[in-house]
């Protein structure tokens, strides 16, 4: 017998069994590549690595540019992110609490940049720097472009989170005499604070492994990871040296997904208070 | 004395004009009811008290001080939110003492009116929960109590009991008039319900599409309607068209109807020949009478418990009457008689009316 109960049962097993691989395959694969000696190589006939030793994860960490590709990729993340946030911020409190005509036309226009592939983007983007003078600076055309580029999410979730904002609770606090500062902490943050974090973690993941315009501003001096895992893919392919790398651009990754998804997670029941 | 005052409020937005030249006197401790149906301009006015619309011309005074230009954050006014507005994140004895906090307000002298609140509206057991594990009710009880330790001037009600369910709608009712009698409290409350307005309200406002329509005292309203609307709107009086024909007396008028021909009392004189006149449907008195018998046919029953709706059709118009107990059904006789007092004059022009 099946009723909507045990279909829905059985759909959200599939579901929850197709993600599950979907991550634990290529990690699984990832992880014993990673591991694999050079000494005996993982052939075929073999289903685990027949020699296993972290000799890759140290020879990647001494013998290549791991160290500054982790450094331009960890200072750029959070600088992007900070910066991305505070320029969407404006656009994201107009399209959030007021009315205005056109404004319909306005959040769409703020999304476009999403719809073009981010190679294009960056190839055109990238004469938009040498022009303004500001290819030189490698770190700060990067940085620059990444807010560009990632401003859209931020723009969405920040104006979502502007629209959560309930009037109510704004003119409540104002009515009983709160201050600017009072108000935005008892009406706003509460409101605004899983959209803050999760525009800054998205932003930051969404640099950490943006490729396209880090390879073509930055190169041939200037690594990121995403840039150091391509290049070992395409010039000199190394499987498990890709997969030591890889390891090391996604994990710090999928942490961060996880942690955000608690954290939006947490954050919805304490809005609804009352009805209306 | 005056604990609140507007006068000559005019907002308007664009090309519409929201409130059309209100004024408005509350005296210190009234409860004063605005009346209405929706977008008549009842939340506009509430928000022009409170501070939240500035008003296109006009001054708003509480306590006799004038305060047309102070935000909201500084009137001594407290509201009460239709959807309680409570923060979700505080604890209920939290949202109780904010408007103590923003005023700098001592600890010792902030756990007083806290107890005080708390004691009055049975809060002890909700201190330390938050506003999303009380029920409506008990949400509503906090809002009023987060309004009330501020020991606002003037304190302002925006349909506070539309979101509560029937039986609790009229318990609440009886406790908030109580604790605004109690305090002496200025109130100003903003409802679309005729019940809440009549059984809570020292006074009542009616307005409509943006201006005065009535106001009086309840009984003064129900009573002595001065137009249709009001007639209609509180109580749903029968309205019907009449024509004078003769005046027997300085108070006492003859005229011609839809049921025949009517004797009115009244202290005022009608405003044309042909005007309108309204009475309530429970001023129908079963049986023979002094004057004005009305014999018509039973159309319709409606049983609605304490009473029962009796409805009949006479000149191609429905009217109404209402008897508490009755075994009339429909297609019966029946015979009633209005005393001449129970009719009114309404103020409206016949043209005004047919437009």
């Amino acid at each position: 017998m099946i009723t909507p109960h045990t279909l829905n049962r059985a759909l959200m097993i599939l579901l929850m069994t197709v993600a599950t691989l979907w991550l634990v395959i290529p990690f699984t694969m990832a992880i014993l590549w990673s591991f694999v000696d050079p000494a005996a190589p993982w052939t075929p006939d073999h289903l685990l690595p027949p020699v296993m030793s972290a000799y890759r994860w140290e020879f990647m960490w001494e013998n290549s540019l791991l160290k500054p590709a982790l450094l331009n990729s960890y200072t750029l993340a959070p600088l992007a992110a900070l910066v991305t946030f505070v320029i969407a911020m404006p656009t994201a409190f107009a399209l959030g609490r007021y009315e205005f005509r056109g404004k319909e036309i306005a959040k769409i226009a703020a999304l476009l940049p999403l719809v073009v592939p981010t190679f294009v983007t960056a190839i055109f983007f990238t004469s938009i720097l040498y022009q303004i003078g500001l290819a030189q600076y490698r770190f700060s055309a990067i940085l620059f472009a990444h807010t560009v580029l990632f401003l859209p999410y931020a723009i969405r979730i920040m104006s979502v989170s502007f629209e959560q904002v309930r009037q109510d609770h704004i003119n409540a606090a104002r009515d009983l005499g709160a201050s600017a500062w009072a108000v935005f902490r008892v009406a706003y943050w509460p409101a605004l604070k899983p959209g803050v974090l999760a525009t800054l973690l998205i932003v930051f993941i969404k640099s950490v492994e943006e490729f396209a315009i880090a390879y073509i501003v930055g190169q041939p001096g200037f690594v990121t990871v995403p840039t150091l895992v391509y290049a070992s893919l395409g010039q000199d392919f190394n499987r498990p040296n890709a997969a030591v790398l890889s390891l090391i651009l996604a994990v710090p990754n999928v942490i961060l997904m996880l942690f955000l998804e608690r954290l939006l997670k947490s954050a919805n029941p304490a809005l609804s208070s009352g009805k209306g | 004395m005056l604990g609140l005052a507007a006068k000559d409020i005019v907002v308007r937005f664009g090309e519409v004009e929201a409130l059309k030249s209100i004024d408005l006197d509350v005296p210190t401790g009234s409860f004063l009811t605005l009346l209405g149906p929706s977008g008549c301009g009842k939340t506009t006015l509430l928000n022009v008290i409170s501070g939240f619309l500035k008003p296109t011309e006009g001054r708003v005074f509480i306590d006799a001080k004038d305060v047309t230009e102070m935000p909201p954050e500084q009137r001594d006014t407290a509201l009460c939110f239709q959807s309680y507005a409570l923060f979700p994140h505080l604890s209920v004895e939290e949202n109780l003492v904010f408007g103590l906090r923003q005023q700098g307000m001592p600890p010792s002298e902030r756990a007083e009116r806290l107890r005080d609140v708390v004691q009055q509206l049975d809060l002890g057991a909700h201190l330390a929960k938050l506003p999303n594990q009380l029920s409506g009710g008990q949400q509503q009880r906090v809002s009023l109590g987060r309004a009330l330790t501020v020991r606002p001037s003037v304190i302002l009600f925006d349909e506070p009991l539309s979101n509560l369910d029937a039986k609790l709608r009229e318990s609440v009712r009886h406790e908030i008039r109580s604790i605004q009698q109690k305090f002496g409290l200025t109130a100003v409350y903003v409802t679309h319900d005729q019940n809440e307005a009549l059984a809570m309200s020292d006074k009542i406002f009616v307005l409509n599409e943006g201006q005065l329509e009535q106001a009086g005292t309840p009984e003064d309203l129900y009573h002595r309607p001065r137009t249709r609307f009001v007639a209609d709107f509180v109580g749903s009086a029968n309205v019907m068209q009449a024509r004078v024909i003769a005046q027997p007396d300085a108070s006492m008028w003859q005229v011609e109807t839809p049921l025949g021909q009517l004797m009115v009392r009244s202290d005022t004189a009608p405003v044309a020949d042909t005007v309108l006149i309204a009475w309530r449907a429970e001023a129908a008195v079963m049986g023979m009478g002094p004057a004005n018998i009305v014999t018509t046919q039973v159309g319709r029953r409606s049983f609605e418990g304490a009473y029962t709706d009796l409805f009949f059709d006479a000149d191609g118009e429905t009217f109404r009457v209402q008897q508490t107990r009755t075994t009339l059904v429909a297609g019966d006789e029946m015979s009633f008689h209005i005393l001449p007092d129970n009719i009114v004059f309404l103020s409206d022009t016949v043209s005004q009316v047919a437009s």
